[in-house]
């Protein structure tokens, strides 16, 4: 009993997500929008480390 | 490029703390290099069990070590090298503090790994699957656990959660959730028994890798694979519902580990449909991820990025197979097999271990000052993936192998027989996942630092790998959008959140504390009322057995399944474990299960099987344990002594209870599963146990001296010796000496009797795992060997023997010479008297036994009593009562 309610709430809480995002463009894009943020802050850190600043190791490999 | 009008991010550049990467890491290496060292030491046991003798702590104790270095050793420290790379990128934000990564590390090597190993290798641990260490190192791995919270979420605590990328997610999700349960599956068993310990124990064996080393992985490959290719993952709504399913599912798969066990049926349907959903959600993971790697190709140029695909693809196997393990009639088959084993290998060294690879190689690749030699680490990949590929098929088909044989009721030693070329398989497959570990290793100290390499994401870029995304499908521009989050959004992460701790303690409440519940009614209800207590020396000899992990190889666990009833008798009742803190059930069996292990063999038996397995058992591979004895089973030490008097203990209650206790709980109950024990064919159906007095199969004719001498080198040689003299390995060590039969004579149901039987109260056990017609070759066999000469005596002789018998032995050996005199049944001794109507010896046996009598039986030494003429006497008195049961009879 237990068991089926279970499945059966996992997998109607994962299509009613689903349709919100399927039908909302807003919700679509503010869901998809940390891939681009994640993007964005790897290729700052990879523009900061080109330059060669701020590594705390590094400071420390020096001492 | 991607752009934003907003960022939650600072611009402030990332501060990683490569000095605790690269420390992380080296204890990552380190850790596994011992790791495999054990599991190497391990796996060589199974082919050459004698290969070390004494010089190396006990199986069981390299085996609890192996787990542990890998799970916190290895994996443990690859993703914290890790999460000191990614966190300050992935929040924007520095960790907490450096000092406190310092004692992190130091906490986690010197405070957990190296205690943890010396005290199980000393002995000092617990017999819990993926929990081995001991409780005082538990609590340093706890605070460390808190440590790392306070180190790696206060970076995301800062941003407010506000729409965190699934890396993120996945890491707050794996330090949180490792809190809750670790406390669960390594202290809650030592406070609740048995089987309701159990289906703790079963939680946390999946939340260990469920709630711990899967999400750091996935955060590794979600983490890797976008800022390797260089662009996004190709769906993060996809990437969210995985991980919230994960997190929400993960909990309830936890007890099928206990399938077909005394665990409430109902727990175990909650977790095999959880386990069958889990399988669809690993795939929703799966498909995101290999579709985020489009472009890329199939075995991508960049190293780490190779790793993390090889990764996701072990883990879509892993996840697959899993929810495949928890089907019931699969499970009959597989569980307590080498799959198991092949399994749990593809998920921590294939899944887990390459993900974390990924993670280091990825975090050095841009490390300053780190060097890099990418022909190591190519062939450290190649290596690793046929290494691992070999050892996960190989396991698999010993699984499926030993399975089948267990269910047709094969004899045990069949199934070892019959795994002894997988088993050096995996023995050898050791060789390129050695050789691969010492390349990555050799990859990530050698060669040439950062600068030199070209990052792997810009070669993507130039080559113009780049695909189009989910987005395209949906209308979601790369750029992202400008509103203000959805406050909606936010919320329902909240409720999330919660959720997905509400459901953690669902899956406690609903896979825990409600079996417990439920177990310990039914134990109110259907054990003794007075629970039988420990012995100090059956306690002793119960810690003996949980230290040398003697539960990894013998369950305590006779499940609902009609092989296991056939092999071992009644199902286990959640009662008989109510004395277990913490619990002995097991999830492995290369020996059989011990729940029934009490009046099964005799304790001289035993003592000789701990000293020298191979020596009343051929083919075994079961460690010896020479550190119990002084020198050899005449003389053990008192652990020997405990031990053996622990396993006498397995089953007992119920057995001294039976039949009465069990008709009358019975009545008590409507309980479908403990009704079925109840009325199980047999209480203890343990093929060796000894049954006088029960009928005999009639034998068929012996065909094929081959398989007879086949049948008597594995199961007999042993005890008899390869001639039947009664002079092998263990011989001298038994009391009664195993028969030298060159001087014996047997009636052919004689001999079925005692090959179907065993002879109560010897070392000699029933052989029922034999078919009538393996029995009719050993019968044959045994016949063979009789050097018994045809009895040529004068009737004065006869007479005089007759008269001395009759004064001195029929009381015991009857009046007929049968074996029934009255004193036969109230013996010191259970071996009953000789039947001389069915068994004849040579006369020079004869008069040997007369004048020695026969140690461990309660025929007394004559020689000092009767004079020479009387012994010849009744010597060939004794030779003239043969007979075939046949109808023949004595050839004089």
């Amino acid at each position: 009993m237990i068991s089926t309610l279970i499945v059966f709430s996992s997998i109607g809480l994962a299509l009613i997500f689903s349709l919100a995002y399927w039908l909302c463009a807003k919700l679509r894009n503010k869901i998809e929008e940390p891939k681009y943020d994640f993007m964005e802050q790897l290729e700052r850190h990879n523009q900061s480390s080109a330059r060669g600043v701020n590594f705390p190791g590094d400071v420390d490999d020096d001492k | 490029m991607y752009s934003s009008t907003k960022s939650t991010l600072t611009a402030k550049p990332t501060e990683i703390e490569s000095v605790l990467v690269k420390a992380h890491s080296l204890a990552a290496f380190a850790n596994l290099i011992l790791a495999v060292v054990f599991g190497i030491l391990v796996s060589l046991q199974f082919v050459a069990p004698d290969l070390f003798g004494s010089l190396l702590p006990s199986w069981g104790r390299l085996r609890y070590v192996h787990t542990q270095g890998i799970m916190l050793g290895w994996l443990g420290n690859a993703f914290l090298a890790f999460l000191y790379y990614a966190v300050p990128i992935l929040s924007g934000r520095p960790v907490f503090n450096r000092n406190l990564g310092l004692i992190l590390f130091a906490l986690w090597n010197f405070a957990v790994m190296v205690p943890g190993i010396i005290l199980v290798l000393m002995g000092v641990s617990q017999p819990l699957e993926w929990a081995e260490f001991p409780l005082v190192v538990d609590f340093v791995v706890i605070v460390a656990f808190v440590l790392a919270a306070i180190q790696f979420l206060p970076p995301f605590f800062s941003l407010r959660f506000d729409n965190l990328y699934v890396s993120s997610w996945y890491i707050i999700g794996a330090l949180v959730f490792t809190l809750l349960s670790y406390p669960m599956g390594n202290f809650v068993p030592e406070l609740v028994p048995g089987a309701a310990g159990a289906a703790f124990s079963g939680l946390w064996i999946h939340d260990a890798v469920g709630l711990f080393v899967t999400p750091l992985a996935l955060a590794v490959l979600y983490f890797v694979v976008p800022a390797t290719t260089g662009k996004p993952i190709y769906s993060h709504f996809l990437s969210m519902l995985g991980f919230w399913g994960l997190f929400f599912i993960y909990p309830l798969n936890g007890i099928h580990h206990y399938i077909y066990s005394a665990i409430p049926m109902g727990a175990q349907i909650a977790a095999i449909l959880a386990s069958f959903l889990l399988g669809l959600i690993v795939l929703i993971v799966v498909v995101n991820l290999m579709l985020s790697m489009r472009g890329a190709g199939f075995f991508p140029t960049d190293i780490a990025l190779r790793f993390a695909s090889t990764g996701i693809v072990f883990y879509l196997l892993v996840s697959l197979q899993g929810s495949l393990q928890a089907d019931m009639s699969l499970n009959q088959l597989t569980h307590f097999t080498d799959w198991v084993i092949g399994h749990s290998h593809l998920a921590m060294l294939g899944f887990a271990t390459f993900a974390g690879i990924a993670g280091i190689v990825h975090a050095w690749q841009r490390l300053p000052q780190a060097n890099y030699n990418l022909k190591y680490l190519n062939w450290s990949y190649w290596l690793l993936t046929a290494g691992i590929t070999l050892m996960v098929v190989d396991l698999t088909l010993a699984g499926l192998i030993q399975g089948r044989l267990w269910l047709e009721g094969a004899p045990w030693i069949e199934s070892l027989r019959a795994a002894e070329p997988y088993w050096l398989v995996r023995t050898l497959s050791a060789v390129p996942i050695s050789l691969g570990f010492m390349c990555l290793i050799a990859g990530l100290i050698t060669g040439v630092d950062r600068h030199a390499i070209k990052p792997a994401a810009a070669a993507v870029k130039e080559s113009g790998a780049l695909s189009e995304s989910f987005d395209a499908h949906l209308g979601i521009d790369s750029v992202k959008p400008a509103s203000r989050p959805l406050q909606a959004l936010q919320l329902s992460y909240l409720v999330a959140s919660v959720a997905g701790v509400g459901f953690f303690v669902l899956s406690v409440t609903l896979l825990g504390v409600l079996p417990f519940q439920e177990l310990r009614n039914q134990s109110a209800a259907l054990a003794p009322a007075q629970a039988l207590v420990l012995s100090p020396s059956e306690v002793r000899g119960k810690a003996v057995y949980a230290r040398e992990g003697c539960a990894y190889c013998h369950t305590q666990q006779i499940r609902y399944t009609d092989a296991d009833m056939q092999r071992f008798g009644a199902p286990s009742l959640a009662w008989e474990g109510r004395m277990d803190y913490p619990h002995m059930l097991g999830t492995r069996r290369i020996g059989p299960d011990l729940s029934r292990a009490a009046y099964t063999r005799p304790a001289q038996w035993h003592l000789a099987h701990l000293f020298s397995p191979r020596s009343v058992v051929p083919k075994s591979i079961m460690p010896a344990y020479p550190q119990f004895f002084e020198d050899g089973p005449l003389k053990p030490k008192q652990e020997a002594y405990d031990l053996v008097a622990y396993l006498e203990t397995l089953g007992r209650e119920r057995e001294l209870a039976w039949p009465e206790g069990d008709a009358l709980a019975a009545q008590k109950t409507t309980d479908k599963m403990a009704l079925m024990s109840f009325n199980a064919p047999a209480l203890n159906a343990h093929p060796a146990r000894t049954r006088p007095f029960e009928g005999t199969p009639e034998l068929p004719d012996a065909i094929s001296p081959v398989l007879a001498g086949e049948l008597w080198s594995i199961n007999c040689s042993g005890c008899h010796g390869d001639q039947g003299k009664g002079d092998g390995p263990a011989a001298a060590w038994l009391a009664p000496k195993p028969i030298n039969l060159s001087q014996h004579e047997y009636s052919p149901d004689l001999l079925a009797d005692i090959l179907w039987n065993g002879v109560h109260g010897s070392s000699m056990p029933a052989w029922r795992d034999l078919s009538p017609s393996q029995l009719a070759e050993v019968a044959a066999h045994v016949s063979s060997f009789s050097e018994v000469e045809s009895s040529v005596a004068s009737r004065e002789s006869l007479q005089s023997g007759q008269t001395v018998f009759k004064t001195h032995c029929a009381d015991c050996h009857g009046a007929d010479g049968d074996g029934n005199g009255f004193a036969a049944g109230s013996l010191p001794i259970a071996i009953r008297p000789s039947d001389f109507t069915r068994e004849r010896l040579t006369h020079a046996e004869s008069l040997r036994v007369l004048r020695s009598g026969v140690a461990g039986t309660a025929m007394a030494p004559w020689g000092d009593r009767l004079t020479s003429a009387e012994m010849e006497a009744v010597s060939h008195y004794l030779r003239s009562l043969f007979k075939f049961s046949a109808g023949g009879s004595a050839d004089d």
